[in-house]
């Protein structure tokens, strides 16, 4: 217990890592989201056929693999092609590879959303004479995104717990910040077990959200 | 880390810190040095979040003697060589062993000290007290992914063809007899890995 006192800075310091990570991927994963599900869904062969590419790509490949491959490889990279060198912290990094994964996944809730808005919708909206960005921002997105609340509460949830792997590329997450103390001091139960109640924690206001989401999925604006 | 198992004491490891200077920082007075940070007594992180520890003393000396500024960052283990490579820090201090493969892609400096490994069993794990094996007794060890586990591997803990006893590295604390079979530890061929 004195131990779990001492080290309760570094770890309240590794939750709001935690929490911070969580939010700043969640936003860029919702646009991402938004825009491959739109590439899938085009017409166009060339961006269908890329949106599909980039789904197949970031679901597909294990997320640590990602994370690693954009840590080690992906500042190399820009160092070799800028001709100097580039750095990104671990923090910057997991950021970007989270939200990379997670609008993969986001991407196919709101597909499966937007092909669930009745054909009628279109339809209405054309007959109206509403040009095609207005049908999208006016018509189908505000249903397609009440649509894909409960998958996307799902994913803000698994989100949370994917920034643990942040972990292995050196964010000092809450799991970096526990695994710190636990081989700092030898007390591993300890630092993990409560690792393991504070995410619990954390996850539960999505849970609570999702369940309100599925409640209510057909609510008219 | 430093996890070892089964009785006997199995062979020297050297360890050491990685400086390998990156082309980019090597002119510039400040060093960026990552360290584990997670491996008490030799690196860890205390309350305040500062790092500690023999690797931390050792190098700090180091720098204010050659006059450099270290500064200290923390990386996971797994990830000290290639952050190393990519060029994330200029050094590693984490009390990491000097292998062949390694010497592959980072320099070393001289050894820093050497430890010795043990096997840890439970008491009465071995049937006999002269920690020999049974007729039939087979031991199973584990080990974390650290250099050390390499000697530990089976071919080295291998009852010799025609008896029952386990050869054992010279000097062993579980070797109750000279006449014993055993081989000189530093004569010992490295482990594939």
């Amino acid at each position: 217990m004195d131990l779990l006192t001492a080290y309760a800075p570094q770890l309240a310091e590794g939750l709001a890592t935690t929490l911070l990570l969580a939010l700043a991927a969640a936003g860029p994963a919702f646009l991402i989201g938004i825009v491959i599900a739109a590439l899938q869904l085009s017409r166009w062969r060339v961006l269908s056929v890329g949106g599909r590419s980039y789904t197949a790509l970031f679901r597909g490949a294990p997320e640590l693999l990602i994370l690693f491959f954009f840590y080690y490889g992906l500042a190399g990279l820009l160092s070799w092609v800028r001709g100097a060198p580039v750095a990104f912290s671990s923090f910057q990094i997991a950021v970007v590879a989270l939200a990379c994964i997670s609008g993969a996944y986001a991407g196919e809730a709101f597909r499966g959303a937007i092909q669930a808005v009745a054909a009628g919708q279109w339809e209405g909206a054309a007959a109206l004479g509403l040009r095609k960005p207005h049908v999208w921002v006016l018509i189908i997105l505000p249903q397609a995104v009440r649509l894909a609340l409960p998958s996307l509460g799902n994913l803000l949830l698994i989100l949370i717990k994917d920034t643990a792997l942040a972990s292995a590329i050196g964010a000092e997450e809450l799991m970096r910040k526990s695994a710190i103390a636990a081989g700092s001091t030898r007390a591993p139960f300890t630092f993990f077990g409560i690792a393991g109640v504070i995410y619990l924690l954390i996850t539960l206001p999505a849970l609570l959200l999702q369940d309100r989401a599925e409640r209510k999925p057909g609510r008219r604006a | 880390m430093l996890k070892s198992f089964l009785p006997a004491l199995l062979g020297a490891v050297s360890f050491c810190a990685i400086l390998q200077m990156n082309a980019a920082s090597a002119q510039s007075t400040t060093l960026k040095i990552a360290t584990e940070g997670a491996f008490e007594p030799f690196n860890f992180t205390d309350p305040s979040g500062a790092v500690k520890g023999f690797d931390i003393d050792v190098t700090n000396a180091a720098c204010a003697k050659a006059g450099l500024t270290c500064e200290w960052v923390r990386q996971d283990w797994d990830g000290l060589i290639p952050g190393l490579l990519a060029g994330k820090f200029d050094a590693v201090s984490a009390s990491m062993s000097i292998t062949d493969e390694r010497k592959k892609r980072v320099a070393f400096t001289a050894k820093l000290y050497q430890t010795a490994l043990r096997y840890v069993a439970k008491t009465g794990a071995f049937q006999t007290a002269d920690c020999r094996h049974a007729e039939g007794q087979e031991h199973r060890g584990a080990a974390r992914h650290h250099r050390g586990q390499l000697p530990a591997e089976g071919r080295h803990w291998a009852p010799t063809s025609n008896s029952t006893t386990p050869r054992m590295p010279c000097g062993s604390t579980c070797r109750p007899a000279a006449s014993m079979p055993c081989w000189p530890m530093r004569s010992r061929p490295r482990a594939a890995s």
